[in-house]
């Protein structure tokens, strides 16, 4: 009997040890979580304070609580105002606080905020979508001239900033202009950093210390070739513990607009770790940003074996040009359409992804009625349609050919609809003569893998 | 024998031990919702969450002298007194000072939570705990008096002040502690070991522990739905409906729910905004709205508490492994230890399970609540062990 009482108070004595380490463990966690949160923070409000003291500042719950990182023996001097909403949403408090910027209600904020160019939004991306899927159901007519756009950058992994609405940023026309984040400022800031335009990263043995608790690693790139499809991105670690976090982003970029972005979060085990990432498609895509991001409470000793990022296969682009373009010549009238044809040199290929080309119609003046819709076929699929003096200048088409599974194409066709019928200007009339379609032409096709 | 719930000794350990942790690490606030609280007190605005004398405090002390350490020091008084309390009883039962020093050091790592992370609901459970098990160490030991429950009864309430629903959470934790000091009495009164009389007077002890709290409890609930400020009312009523959402596994649940958009004339969007704390317009989110909300919700079924076990298992790992070993050391007091101890064990679990399931178990309240029920299974091993000691002695 004595004995199992010894046993059984070994065993409770290494349990208790074991708690005792568990709980160290998870309160060591907390605490350089808790330390990561106030060095961002009081970077936050240092930035804030300075550049914005005075502002008007909206910001997202669970965000905007500097107090709770910096800890009650730091007084965070708030020089600014703004809404702390969260729980205290409709609060006597946010009553008085919306009072301030001319709301009664809080309904009735975003009408007095927009054209203020002192208010902001301390948010994240994905809440700055809420809002403005707010504002699409509930203020579209209010809100359909103005774009979000950061004007601060806080964590770009994160994509804290501090958003503002405006008017007249520059217009994406790949998306529509009210959901696009034009991150003007952002791509200012980046292309400074523009390194040679080069596909594959640095390669590096690199080896983190234990004391360094955020790892992140940035690179900006050009795509060199503008079609490229399919990017990989490798990352070979090597770990004695666990961590909190990794995540790699890759955002590709046309111009000055972020046309996608993804994000892998890795999972890591104790150990070597081989991660590998792929994008199937970014098209149109000139620049990428590749960002990686360690986060290590738990104090590890981390080995980056390499990170790099490569294209897996290169889209194939097929030009078909004549020297002067195509030309239309061949006029065929089928009841009230009349149709222009252009045989073009005949090539199998066997998925086409993409038609870009260049569309120029000239016409003779006061000859032909200027609301007649042109189609573009692609034999016999209608692939774009426009009325016809869209076409006067030359039109860029970047079209999918994906739904229409075409094969191969032997004629592209320019059909005019509704000329004999229409009613604002009957007389006037269509021949060969006084049409001229000239198109570059140059189609894309990838094989899937 | 001199009875002492205050040791002035264990209180100089508890404040050096808390001024140790504050000097070489920076205490943060728990939650967002701490620094919400201060700032409406500060304005000299209620809250839902802490009582409103405590809110009328900060902002009285806060235009006395001006300063942001108001809320963290009354914080702080309060966690030391409960330390010192706790200190105090145990150093009453553990006289090998191996073993105390093994306990203390079990003890302050698991309470550096309550001071590197000031929330309020983690401190009002604290002082709740704190004033029962100090309460339970004087009624079993017979040096109970009127001045002394009174005093533990105000101590008791202050936890009221920091998290005004901290209390039903305290009579949760307590439940078992209150039904083995009762149903011992009424063993010993059918051994006619007291009197009716002596048991009616212990047992008024009790209630003069629980008065003041419920008396402030009552106060607040009558204060905040019928006394105070309309728009304040207004906020307090949505406020009821918004919190059965947020962090509820409701919330969850009904993001497919046809029936409640078409009952609420909600689209998903205007869900996804509510669950994400983007609701800002009246005409959208009210009492009405919420009200619909609720009449048709999906709610959890009855199988989501055995799902909830093994997340409460995940999520606290080490109040598991002590609870082993505190069940092991309690498997060495004999059947009745292992029975009680076991019983409370199961009694925490399924709180936990159920709360998880159906309402919600954040860290703030999962942390305290393990961590009074490990006490209560430490207090149950060591005032055990010196019963079946004296035994021993008077065989």
């Amino acid at each position: 009997m004595r004995k199992i009482k010894i046993i059984v108070n070994i065993c409770a004595a290494v349990m208790l040890c074991l708690a005792f380490a568990v709980n160290l463990r998870f309160l060591t966690v907390r605490q350089h979580w808790y330390e990561l949160g106030r060095n961002n923070y009081s970077q936050y409000l240092k930035i804030l304070n300075t550049k914005y003291a005075g502002a008007f500042i909206i910001g997202q719950p669970g965000l905007c609580e500097f107090e709770r990182f910096l800890g009650p023996t730091h007084k965070p001097p708030l020089k600014f105002s703004g809404i702390f909403s969260g729980w205290s949403t409709f609060s006597p408090l946010f009553y008085k606080q919306i009072n301030k910027i001319g709301a009664q209600t809080g309904a009735e904020v975003f009408d007095k905020i927009l054209d203020r160019n002192d208010v902001y939004f301390f948010y994240r991306k994905e809440g700055i979508r809420h809002i403005l899927n707010y504002l699409k159901k509930e203020k579209f007519d209010l809100c359909k001239d103005y774009y979000v756009h950061p004007v601060e950058i806080f964590d770009e992994s994160k994509m804290i900033c501090l958003y503002q609405f405006s008017k007249n940023p520059s217009v994406d026309k790949m998306h529509s202009k009210f959901n696009r984040l034009c991150e003007t400022k952002q791509l200012k800031q980046w292309s400074k950093h523009l390194e040679n335009p080069s596909i594959t990263l640095d390669y590096f043995p690199e080896i983190l210390k234990p004391s360094k608790l955020e790892w992140r690693y940035n690179k900006v790139f050009a795509a060199t070739d503008k079609n490229t499809i399919a990017l990989e991105v490798k990352l070979d670690f090597t770990i004695e513990n666990p961590f909190d976090m990794c995540i790699v982003n890759i955002s590709g970029y046309k111009d000055n607009s972020l046309l996608r972005g993804f994000g892998w979060r890795i999972p890591a085990q104790a150990g070597r770790n081989i991660f590998i990432g792929k994008i199937k498609i970014i098209d149109n895509v000139t620049r990428y940003r590749v960002t990686m991001r360690i986060l290590n409470s738990a104090r590890n000793k981390i080995n980056i074996n390499a990170f790099e990022a490569y294209t897996l296969e290169k889209a194939t682009t097929h030009t078909f040009k004549n020297k002067n373009g195509y030309n239309f010549t061949g006029l065929v009238g089928k009841s009230n359409h009349l149709s222009l044809v252009c045989n073009i040199e005949r090539k199998k290929i066997t998925n086409f992804k993409r038609l870009r080309t260049e569309l120029h119609v000239q016409t003779k003046p006061a000859k032909i009625d200027n609301n007649v819709e042109a189609e573009l076929l692609l034999d016999n699929n209608v692939v774009w349609r426009s009325p016809l003096f869209k076409l006067k200048k030359a039109v860029n088409l970047d079209i999918s050919l994906k739904p229409l599974k075409i094969k191969s194409i032997d004629n592209m066709v320019i059909r005019f609809k509704s000329y004999k019928n229409s009613s604002s200007n009957p007389d006037k009339i269509m021949t060969h003569k006084n049409i001229s379609p000239t198109v570059d032409l140059s189609i894309k096709y990838i094989e899937l893998f | 024998m001199n009875i002492k719930i205050f040791r002035f000794d264990m209180f100089i350990v508890s404040a050096a031990y808390m001024l140790v942790l504050c000097i070489f690490f920076n205490p943060a606030y728990g939650t967002s919702d701490v620094p919400h609280v201060i700032r409406h007190a500060n304005e000299g605005f209620i809250v839902y969450v802490s009582h409103h004398f405590l809110s009328y405090l900060i902002y009285f002390l806060n235009n006395c002298l001006p300063s942001n350490l108001w809320y963290a020091a009354l914080t702080y008084i309060a966690t030391v007194i409960s330390m010192t309390m706790n200190l105090s009883v145990f150093k009453h039962y553990i006289n090998d000072y191996r073993y105390f020093i093994i306990f203390i050091l079990v003890y302050f790592l698991y309470l550096s939570m309550f001071i590197l992370e000031i929330q309020f609901t983690q401190t009002s459970i604290l002082i709740g705990i704190s004033s029962v098990l100090a309460f339970a160490h004087l009624y079993k030991n017979n040096a109970i008096t009127f001045e002394k429950a009174a005093l533990l009864g105000l101590f008791m309430a202050s936890s009221v002040l920091f998290r005004v629903r901290g209390f039903e959470a305290i009579i949760a934790i307590i439940f078992p502690l209150l039904l083995i000091i009762a149903s011992s009495d009424v063993i010993d009164l059918r051994k006619s070991k007291i009197t009716r009389k002596a048991l009616s007077l212990k047992w008024s002890f009790l209630l003069i522990l629980l008065i003041p709290s419920l008396l402030i409890y009552g106060y607040d609930f009558i204060y905040k739905e019928y006394f105070s400020s309309p728009q304040y009312r207004q906020w307090h009523e949505f406020n009821k409906l918004r919190t059965d959402i947020h962090g509820n596994p409701t919330a969850r649940l009904n993001v497919d729910n046809q029936d409640m958009y078409d009952n609420t004339g909600w689209s998903p969007d205007d869900y996804e905004n509510l669950r994400y704390w983007f609701f800002i317009d009246e005409n959208i989110y009210n009492i009405k709205s919420l009200s619909k909300f609720h009449a048709v919700a999906k709610r959890p079924d009855y199988r989501a508490p055995i799902a909830s076990i093994v997340d409460v298992f995940k999520e606290y790992p080490q109040f598991m492994i002590l609870f082993a070993a505190l069940l092991l050391l309690n498997a060495c007091q004999g059947k009745k230890a292992v029975i009680l101890s076991s019983t409370i064990f199961l009694y925490a679990l399924a709180v936990a399970a159920l709360l998880h399931a159906y309402i919600r178990f954040p860290l703030r309240l999962g942390y305290p609540m393990f961590f009074s029920f490990s006490l209560i299974l430490f207090y149950l091993h060591f005032g055990l062990k010196a019963d079946n000691a004296e035994n021993k002695n008077h065989c």
